[in-house]
């Protein structure tokens, strides 16, 4: 609240969702620094994919604010597509068009959104394609490609519109275990890079390594916060230690 | 639905067509046993002279204006009439409302005295009942509506007339076909024929006249024009030789009803103020020569008929061998029945040749040759059943055609031989409950029938011709005595040299007095009904064609505006859409096809649809409401993933619609669409009900006239087939395209 919208990538502030008698977000704060990497961790229905979700107004906030470079989503008739564009968001399930090549689904939004030429856009994705490994795959359809190929697409196609923050929901929990680590591999390079991410994430030992913060949720609050080492070296509060005795 | 028996100009007794029959047989039973009923109950005081006699009548449950109960109470020109004269003669009533086919059985079997039920004043009844003189007479007669400039015949020129099929109504209107160029629609049943004038399908409709004047005091909104037609004298019939003094004292009253108006005010109180009366016959001076001009019916197989080029028949055959025999020649004039027997009348032609019963009131008319057929009405069984006698029939269940003598006769025969009578509404679908077994046997003026045989109907004739009258050669009455003559004695020799029975043979088979056996000529052969019947069936294909291809494209339309409309944020449009779907689904298509056709000009005056248009307006509608479940179903069925991956791009609701949504939910959709079109196509026949002339159309025509049911069938139902699988395998390439 004090911290002024500027300085920081990503402010949120009282975030409360419900859904119907449900609130599955009961007044979160949490602030993510230009750079930083956070993970957000915590059990099944803790809230945090509802929360990166906030971030780019995939859900609607009930109350609270949520401000992203410097724009606050939460205000009325703000220009959501606009602010998407600065939000990359990696899903899950991948979720690439299937009736799509890999590289239209990497050139589909910076054409359609005017951003780059047609030319230049297929110059970009081959780029990015050729960053996540995949430059060989560009006229595949994507039900030819593994898990690890499809999320290391939907990487590429999160990066095609230049993001300046990037969500990861989950990226790796739909991947056979040989897979995690090609994606994983990809966002530790983002990292590197200096890009500013929010990471749900179940993999412990990943978010220990990549990320500057953890941040750990349980019924719908941050319950505790603060460098990976001390989160799991010393966790606080009872309800982490009980939930990290169960993952790690 | 006439139930008087064909006077001049009438041909009632032949076509099967009118109620006498059944009635006649029923109404005996009737008004016996009120005469029965009407005894037990009466403690009426008797005088001593004819002051108070008491009788009990026998009438109708409901022929309005005649009988029929206004909730409580009985009401009618009957009735009312009756009721005068009882009080003019002193003496009482009681009636029995029995039906009139159960209220002349009645009558003959002494239960009742007398009926008064709108009865015809018949030859064959007379041999049976005595009649009073006549008091009413009936006959066809145009309705149109009352708004409208149609005020004569010839007004009606080039115009649509609607007809109840298989009716007297019918009769007249294509008896005028030719002379006023009219385009005779048959309809089913009354209220279609008379919605197909309040919807301006058609000008006017043809019907018993009182019918018509009754409904206009109601308020049905038309008006009577032209004279009545084919009309006949109602009459109160007590069995013969009893209660003269009943008919003595009917007659007297009535002249003093009419002398003091009553009459008039009884029957204007229900059919207003419409004069009925036939004009008579001119007579004016005749010249005969060695060439005689006859006129004949248009198509009455198998007494005259075009096949194809020739005019052919037993008519036609037998007065041209008379002529050979007799030394005298014909030419033929081919006008329809009723517009054959006006010329004579006319002296436009010099006799009519057209299977036309003998009757007297038409032997007031004309002069008649001996008879020379005799029709009437016979049961077909199929061929290959047991069924030998009427007998064999006890306990089955009969088909018959609405309102027609054929059904009259089953029914009077229900209660001895403990029938089913099951009536349908035309010919075809009649015959073929016998071919399904749905009945044993059908009902239908027999030389039809045996006709029908010798071209391969499959039918064998039981029992014997019942309600038969004969067939006579008429002239002007007084006028060419020497054609008559020789007519006479041309048709003696013919029987005598066995020419007679060939023509006959030649028509319906071999014929005797006991047991009419028409031997079948070979069935054709399923390629030769292809070939004498694919154009017209073509013909059916391309309409059904049409119909499908031009419904579909709207109902695509259609689909995408609601189907949209279903998912809207707006909520009225979801509101609209949604009531959209619900209605169209919600109905069974014949009804929507009936209200677009019959309703919608009714309550949209000036808007008025022909039968193609309303139809595939009718299936748009309703492929529209299954094509909007339809893509809002695809759409809903895209993975909900899909749209958050690209809103999370920035890219906004339309082009996240038309780039990522649409292309997956259209290749989902493809399956439903080929199903539904299919289902449209397949709708099309439905539309034959409004009179859409597609390939199920075409096919029932081809039926009625051939009595080749299972070939024809077979023959559409393939090219149903072929169609719908063309169509199957087309769509299956759309979508493998598609997709890949």
């Amino acid at each position: 609240m004090s911290t002024p919208d500027t300085q920081n990538k990503i402010v949120v502030e009282n975030l409360h969702k419900s859904f119907g008698d449900n609130e599955v977000l009961q007044g979160i704060d949490l602030v993510v620094a230009p750079g930083e990497v956070v993970a957000v961790i915590g059990p099944s229905g803790s809230g945090k994919s509802t929360l990166l979700r906030c971030l780019n107004k995939l859900e609607e906030p009930t109350a609270g604010r949520v401000v992203v470079d410097g724009v606050a989503l939460t205000d009325k008739g703000v220009r959501v597509d606009e602010i998407r564009q600065r939000i990359g968001m990696v899903f899950q399930h991948f979720n690439l068009f299937p009736h799509m090549t890999v590289l239209e689904n990497v050139t589909l939004a910076p054409v359609e959104l005017g951003r780059l030429s047609k030319s230049a856009a297929r110059e970009r994705a081959l780029t990015l394609l050729e960053r996540v490994g995949l430059v060989e795959k560009a006229d595949a359809k994507p039900a030819s490609l593994s898990g690890g190929q499809k999320q290391r697409v939907a990487i590429a196609r999160a990066l095609a519109m230049e993001p300046d923050v990037m969500l990861f929901d989950e990226a790796t929990s739909a991947l056979d275990p040989e897979m995690v680590g090609e994606v994983l591999q990809v966002i530790r390079d983002l990292a590197e890079g200096g890009m500013t991410m929010v990471l749900v994430t179940h993999e412990m030992g990943f978010a220990r390594e990549v990320s500057h913060r953890v941040v750990f949720m349980d019924g719908g609050v941050v319950v505790e916060q603060g460098p990976p080492a001390e989160l799991f070296g010393a966790p606080k509060h009872e309800r982490l230690r009980d939930f990290l005795s169960k993952v790690l | 639905m006439a139930r008087n028996a064909g006077p001049a100009g009438a041909c009632t007794q032949r076509r099967a067509s009118s109620t006498t029959g059944v009635r006649r047989a029923a109404a005996l039973l009737a008004v016996l046993a009120m005469a029965a009923l009407g005894a037990i109950g009466l403690a009426v005081p008797a005088q001593a002279d004819a002051g108070g006699e008491h009788y009990t009548i026998g009438t109708d449950t409901t022929y309005a204006p005649f009988e029929f109960n206004d909730g409580t109470e009985l009401h009618g020109i009957d009735i009312d009439l009756l009721e005068a004269i009882a009080k003019n003669q002193h003496f009482t009533i009681t009636w029995k409302q029995l039906g009139f086919d159960a209220a002349v059985q009645a009558l003959q079997a002494d239960q009742v005295d007398a009926v008064m039920a709108g009865m015809t004043i018949t030859d064959e009844r007379k041999q049976t009942f005595d009649f009073s003189d006549g008091y009413f007479t009936g006959g066809i007669q145009f309705g149109v509506l009352d708004g409208s400039d149609i005020a004569s015949l010839d007004d009606l020129r080039g115009q649509t007339v609607a007809v109840k099929t298989g009716t007297q109504g019918q009769t007249y209107a294509e008896s005028l076909q030719a002379q006023y160029d009219l385009t005779v629609t048959p309809y089913s049943d009354t209220t279609d024929m008379v919605d197909a004038v309040k919807a301006g399908q058609a000008v006017a409709y043809a019907e018993d006249y009182p019918v018509v004047a009754y409904g206009i005091t109601k308020g049905s909104g038309f008006r009577l024009i032209g004279e009545p037609a084919l009309g006949g004298d109602y009459g109160f019939a007590v069995n013969k030789g009893q209660n003269p003094e009943l008919i003595e004292k009917f007659d007297a009253g009535l002249a003093a009803l009419k002398a003091d108006g009553t009459y008039d005010a009884i029957v204007a109180k229900y059919v207003g103020t419409s004069a009925a009366g036939a004009s008579g016959a001119q007579t004016p001076p005749l010249g005969h020569g060695e060439t005689f001009t006859v006129g004949t019916d248009t198509t009455y197989a198998p007494f005259e008929f075009n096949d194809g080029t020739t005019l052919k028949g037993i008519d036609i055959d037998l007065l041209e061998a008379i002529a050979k025999n007799q030394n005298f020649h014909v030419t033929w004039k081919q006008l329809g029945f009723d517009a054959a027997v006006q010329a004579l009348q006319a002296n436009q032609v010099d006799g009519v040749m057209a299977g036309m019963s003998i009757t007297p009131e038409r032997q007031q008319t004309f002069d008649f040759s001996n008879g020379y057929f005799t029709g009437g009405i016979q049961f077909g069984v199929l061929d290959g059943s047991d069924f030998q006698t009427l007998d064999d029939l006890t306990g089955q269940t009969v088909a018959v055609k609405t309102g027609t003598q054929g059904q009259e006769y089953a029914e009077s025969l229900r209660e001895q031989y403990d029938l089913k009578v099951t009536p349908y509404s035309d010919t075809t679908d009649m015959v073929d409950a016998v071919k399904a077994g749905q009945a044993v046997a059908y009902a239908e003026d027999y030389p039809v029938l045996a006709y029908g045989i010798t071209q391969g109907s499959g039918f064998r004739l039981i029992g014997k011709p019942a309600l038969g009258s004969d067939y006579g050669f008429a002239v002007n009455k007084g006028q060419n005595p020497e054609l008559i003559e020789m007519f006479d004695a041309g048709l003696k020799n013919l029987k005598a040299d066995g020419t007679y029975d060939a023509i006959i043979a030649t028509y319906v088979g071999a014929q005797d007095d006991d047991a009419a056996a028409p031997t079948a000529t070979a069935k054709p052969s399923l390629l030769e009904m292809l070939d004498q019947y694919s154009p017209a069936l073509l013909r059916g294909l391309w309409l059904t064609f049409l119909a499908t291809v031009i419904s579909l494209a709207a109902s695509f339309v259609l689909g995408i505006v609601f189907g949209f409309g279903r998912l809207a944020r707006f909520a009225p449009a979801r509101w609209v859409s949604t009531a959209y779907v619900y209605i169209f689904r919600g109905t069974p298509i014949l009804i929507q096809a009936f209200f677009v056709f019959f309703a919608v000009p009714q309550l949209l005056p000036g808007v008025k649809f022909n039968p193609f248009v309303a139809g595939a307006i009718t299936l748009a509608l309703n492929s529209g409401a299954y094509m909007t479940e339809i893509i809002r179903g695809g759409i809903l069925a895209v993975d909900p993933g899909q749209t958050e991956a690209s809103r999370s791009l920035g890219l906004g609701h339309r082009k996240t619609m038309q780039k990522v949504v649409l292309p997956q939910a259209f290749r989902i959709m493809i399956p439903s669409f080929v199903n539904q079109s299919i289902i449209t196509l397949k709708d099309t026949s439905l539309l034959s009900t409004i009179g859409l002339a597609e390939l199920t159309f075409a096919s029932r025509q081809i039926i009625a006239s051939t009595y080749q049911s299972a070939q024809i069938l077979t023959i559409v139902a393939v090219m149903y087939f072929v169609v719908i699988t063309l169509l199957t395998v087309l769509a299956d390439r759309m979508e493998k395209r598609f997709t890949s």
